[in-house]
């Protein structure tokens, strides 16, 4: 990858990012901002795909989407960018976000078939964009109970294996005990 | 009747079900904990009978059938590293039934005066609660995979032991 014009290194010295990189940060869609939320913490395009159920090839396109309207500046440099961006969100309220896309987005769960936004969509303040979206899919696309997973999901796991298994047997136990008894009666 | 028949032909009826649910996985887009699965369940019937064609017979050892207790063994270890691992709940199932035929042979081996039909039952019924639980898992994934596309097949990275994270098949194909 080679740096681009987009004056990001000059940016950073001056500590922000560039106007039309923020323009850009503005509009981004929620799975855009998911991905390049990633990026800007440094994860490789493996983690991401892992993190967010997705291919790698989807991730790519994601990040070459962002990277194409910010002057295709180096991953890393746009990683640092994003950062900045971030950061002068949480330090000034007052920085607008566009509207995040409808998270409905029934056509598409690998790549990134929600058009771009365009510059010419109202603006308007929205806050704590960048962590909501994906907690909004993990909950969507939950596959097991959440008490098996998290930190102590091993330990969960090893007890439910063993509450399935005595339970299992209990209604077994259970089963013939009320099968002997009818037996008896009848 | 039924009971004794399901008994005596546990390997075989085993070996055929697991034999469909590998060549369902293809066709249903089942990602890396169904391939695991199904491939288990095939080879612990497979392997059941070839001992038994190999040694002629069950190999006792205090009444308790030792062939079966090592491949019981082996498979116990493969799901609930499977189970503690994949972004499914029916491995647990599995691994749980699977904690009732070794619960069978060690009872088995602690007090040989314990009724045989009472040990082959716990031994070999959970084998059904496996099938089923991998039928209901594999029907469950492809209709999952039908109305989401693509999902995690493990659990999530940072939630993993230090063994695990980092390693293992992390970009999942569905």
């Amino acid at each position: 990858m080679r740096a681009g014009g987009s004056g990001i290194e000059g940016d950073e010295r001056s500590g922000s990012c560039g106007q039309n990189h923020v323009e850009v940060f503005r509009f981004l869609t929620a799975k855009q901002r998911d991905a390049l939320r990633h990026v800007a913490e440094n994860r490789t395009t493996k983690e991401i795909a892992f993190i967010l159920g997705i291919s790698e090839s989807a991730v790519n396109q994601r990040i070459e989407n962002v990277r194409a309207r910010t002057g295709s500046p180096p991953r890393s440099e746009l990683a640092r960018s994003y950062r900045q961006y971030l950061q002068e969100v949480e330090q000034t309220p007052g920085v607008p976000f566009a509207p995040a896309p409808p998270a409905s987005d029934a056509t598409d769960h690998t790549g990134d078939a929600a058009p771009d936004a365009t510059p010419s969509l109202p603006v308007t303040p929205a806050s704590a964009p960048e962590v909501e979206s994906t907690a909004h899919e993990d909950t969507r696309h939950r596959v097991v109970a959440k008490s098996l997973e998290g930190p102590n999901a091993g330990l969960a796991r090893v007890a439910a294996i063993v509450v399935i298994a005595v339970g299992m047997l209990l209604i077994v136990m259970i089963g013939l005990g009320v099968a002997r008894v009818l037996t008896q009666i009848f | 009747m039924l009971m004794s028949a399901l008994l005596e032909h546990r390997d075989a009826i085993g070996m055929i079900i697991a034999a469909l649910f590998l060549l369902c996985c293809h066709p249903l887009k089942a990602a890396a904990p169904e391939w695991i699965l199904s491939g288990l369940l095939f080879c612990m019937a497979a392997s059941n009978t070839l001992f038994e064609v190999e040694i002629g017979g069950p190999l006792l050892w205090r009444e308790a059938d030792m062939g079966h207790l090592a491949v019981d063994s082996l498979a116990m270890c493969s799901l609930v590293v499977v189970a503690l691992y994949a972004n499914r709940e029916y491995p647990l199932w599995m691994a749980g039934a699977q904690l009732i035929t070794l619960t069978a042979h060690l009872f088995r081996v602690g007090m040989p005066d314990i009724s045989a039909f009472a040990y082959a039952a716990m031994a070999m019924f959970p084998s059904y609660v496996q099938l089923v639980a991998m039928a209901i898992g594999l029907t469950r994934h492809a209709m999952r995979r039908h109305h989401w596309g693509p999902y995690r097949s493990w659990r999530h990275p940072d939630d993993r032991g230090p063994f695990f994270r980092g390693a293992g098949p992390d970009a999942q194909r569905g």
